[in-house]
């Protein structure tokens, strides 16, 4: 079952994301904020997508993305924005840094899972 | 002058009649004079004869004489009294104020033609006739003679000061309009004031009206305590006909002074408005020389603190030379002129400008509008320049607040339809349950729509729009189009139909954009139409270059005095009454990404039959606005 890392500062929305998540049949572990993601990344088993928000405290979904990709266990793990920042230019900076994908919110649970299976293929073979 | 020939010959002719007799004497006389004997009655008779004959002659002599005297005495008067009537003359030419002229007749009168007092009157306004202490008098009230301003108010002034015409004698000459005059005052009837003129021992009076082209502009008036003679009458005649020609004459000159005078109050008005306004205002004349700057103009530019450059005479192109340094356009290879020039069309401009002594750079706003006279010649140009820096920064706080606020309101909203979306997965829910869902469902999904359509309206005020145009076939946009509202057309009941002409071809546009414009289109022809209608969207190619949509509903027509404000923001004819609310910024949304594209968009209505939404778009890349 493909592990799923989950970054947001706020609680619902890592607990909705969450569940949609599960019900689409991956393992999720959530983080809330950039430091605790990072931490988690070097501690834990490895991951095999990073789900991240962009405007989070102390540290930012960019700021997450650069220091992960500072980290050759990590650099090439993918890495998926899900994001209220919809404007094209931020969507393009996001993509410039090295995410794979760029889900804006607000979005339909669906519409999460479809993208992640685009991803990482049916999650229940890996 | 004295005449004692004249006087001694008057007084000896009668005693020389009175010594005829006694005979004796005259006799010897007689023979003396005649130089030969006289005899008896004869010689007596010859003799009275004779010395009658020499009074008659002496008489006429005497009358000769006096005549003489007096013809040298009136042609000496006349001589000077014209040579004073021509020096007043010249003074009055000269003159241009009524005061002055009249003053200047007023003294001739008194100093040179023997008058005790000489006045003018001139006809005045019925000003003050309600509270006239003369009203009585006056007959018809409506205007009177005014006493001309004199320094020594005597009691001659006080009576006189309004006289009706016709009363009196000043009024007197006003009424018949011509020389009105008496060397026996105490006859005169119709004295203002006997009493002064006995004091005063004045005997006789004269008075002329002041007459330009048959108009009655005045009287003028003397008094004289002897005679009045006929030269002095003339030249008073002359005086009056002079000085009223001089009055009408300055009259002119009046007017044609108040009419400068409003001209230049105007101008000054002029003046200290656009010196109190805020906006920097510099004039330049067909040759590009400026002809007036403001001190807002100086100020903008920084040009206040040094010393007061004088501008007015400058060439455009000095100053010009004098300002490019303050344009903050580094990246720029033909940098758009500080000042313009009169070619091209009347423009707004927005300029960056780096003022010394200002630590941030100002934004100002530059407007050229030509300046034409009566006939539409141009005289010459002028720019206006208005700090917006300060209305720019605010644009963009907005803009910004707007953008933060969709943002956060998107994370709410997010949790709240996706927690939603997970219940509504469960199918054992019960029926009254899942309906509360859906309503909330629905309702989260209008508030996304109002968010974004919140956001793009932010982005179109800011003129941030982002296009990413690309070559699109009309059919498979609009048959997308079509599919994604098909649900809910179904729903209530209405046939969505397509009908794309097989030779249209490709446009070139954004096409998450013009989907969204088709489905916003579509939704409104949905909402309006009623249940069993038709939408049909059609698209044909038309000339040049171009591609025509339409999006056809069946529904009541919208009246005509809506179809203008139709595209403006929160304009809705009938608030929508189907399930699927709008957001009210819908339209002007649509037209925003219509025009974006280089399009145009427009609306045809029938009430009753129904409303086409026409929109073109280009096949080509084109200018984007």
């Amino acid at each position: 079952m493909a592990r799923i890392l989950l970054v947001d500062d706020d609680a619902d929305i890592r607990f909705v994301a969450r569940l949609a998540l599960k019900r689409g049949g991956y393992q999720v572990v959530v983080a809330e904020g950039g430091d605790a993601a990072l931490r988690l990344l070097d501690d834990a088993a490895p991951f095999d997508l990073i789900i991240c928000d962009r405007m989070m405290p102390q540290k930012s979904g960019l700021q997450t993305l650069q220091e992960l990709r500072a980290r050759p266990a990590h650099a090439l793990t993918p890495f998926m924005f899900l994001t209220a920042k919809a404007l094209q230019h931020e969507r393009d900076e996001g993509i410039a840094m090295g995410a794979c994908r760029y889900l804006t919110k607000p979005f339909e649970p669906r519409e999460l899972v479809d993208e992640v299976k685009r991803v990482l293929g049916d999650g229940t073979k890996a | 002058m004295s005449l004692p020939l004249a006087s001694a010959a008057a007084d000896d002719a009668p005693r020389l009649a009175a010594t005829l007799d006694p005979f004796a004497e005259l006799a010897g006389h007689a023979e003396l004079i005649s130089g030969r004997p006289l005899e008896g009655i004869d010689a007596r008779a010859k003799i009275i004869a004779s010395l009658q004959l020499l009074r008659v002659r002496a008489d006429a002599a005497e009358r000769a004489l006096h005549e003489h005297e007096d013809v040298q005495v009136r042609l000496e008067s006349t001589i000077r009294a014209l040579r004073a009537t021509s020096r007043v003359l010249e003074g009055v030419a000269s003159a241009f104020q009524r005061k002055r002229i009249l003053r200047l007749i007023t003294e001739a009168l008194e100093r040179t033609f023997g008058a005790a007092a000489a006045r003018v009157w001139m006809v005045g306004p019925p000003d003050r006739c309600p509270t006239c202490p003369q009203a009585t008098h006056c007959p018809t009230r409506t205007s009177c003679l005014h006493l001309v301003g004199s320094d020594e108010l005597g009691p001659i002034d006080l009576a006189l000061q309004r006289v009706p015409i016709g009363d009196w004698s000043v009024g007197r000459v006003a009424a018949l309009g011509g020389l009105v005059a008496t060397n026996e005052l105490h006859k005169e009837p119709r004295l203002a004031d006997p009493d002064w003129a006995r004091v005063e021992g004045l005997t006789a009076f004269a008075g002329h009206p002041l007459v330009h082209e048959g108009r009655l502009l005045g009287v003028v008036a003397m008094w004289s305590r002897k005679l009045i003679r006929d030269e002095v009458l003339e030249a008073l005649r002359i005086l009056a006909r002079q000085a009223a020609t001089a009055i009408a004459g300055s009259e002119l000159i009046d007017e044609v002074r108040d009419e400068g005078q409003k001209a230049r109050s105007a101008t000054r008005r002029l003046e200290a408005l656009l010196e109190s306004t805020r906006s920097g205002v510099i004039m330049f004349d067909t040759a590009g020389r400026i002809t007036y700057a403001n001190g807002s103009f100086r100020r903008l530019f920084g040009l206040h603190t040094a010393e007061e450059q004088p501008l007015i005479g400058m060439a455009r192109d000095d100053l010009e030379r004098a300002l490019r340094p303050l344009l903050d356009e580094p990246q720029a290879e033909q940098p758009e002129p500080v000042l313009t020039n009169a070619e091209g069309p009347d423009t707004d401009r927005e300029l960056q400008l780096r003022i010394p002594g200002l630590e941030k750079p100002r934004l100002l706003n530059r407007y050229r509008a030509l300046v034409k006279d009566d006939s539409a010649k141009m005289v010459g140009w002028i720019c206006v320049f208005d700090d917006v820096t300060q209305a720019r920064e605010l644009d963009r706080l907005k803009s910004e607040f707007i953008s933060t606020v969709s943002h956060e309101l998107r994370t709410p909203l997010t949790s709240i339809k996706g927690s939603l979306a997970l219940l509504l997965d469960d199918e054992q829910l019960e029926p009254e349950t899942m309906e509360l869902l859906d309503v909330s469902k629905r309702n989260a999904d209008r508030l996304v729509r109002l968010v974004n359509d919140i956001l793009d309206m932010s982005k179109i005020e800011a003129g941030k729009l982002e296009l990413l145009p690309q070559p699109l076939a009309p059919r498979a946009v609009c048959t997308d189009a079509v599919s994604s509202i098909e649900g809910f057309a179904r729903k209530v009941g209405i046939t969505v139909r397509c009908a794309i002409d097989p030779a249209v071809p490709d446009v070139f546009a954004d096409p998450d954009r013009i989907v969204q414009v088709l489905n916003n289109l579509l939704s409104n022809a949905l909402k309006f139409s009623p249940r069993g209608g038709e939408v049909v969207l059609s698209a044909v190619p038309k000339a040049p270059a171009l591609v025509l949509f339409r999006v056809q509903d069946s529904g009541p027509g919208i009246p005509p005095e809506f179809r203008d404000k139709l595209f403006t923001p929160f304009a809705q004819a009938d608030r929508a009454r189907h399930e699927q609310a709008g957001t009210g910024l819908g339209l002007a949304i649509t037209r925003a990404l219509v025009v974006k594209h280089g399009g145009d968009i427009w609306v045809e209505s029938e009430l009753g039959h129904g409303t086409s939404f026409y929109f073109t778009l280009p096949t080509h890349r084109t200018e984007q606005p």
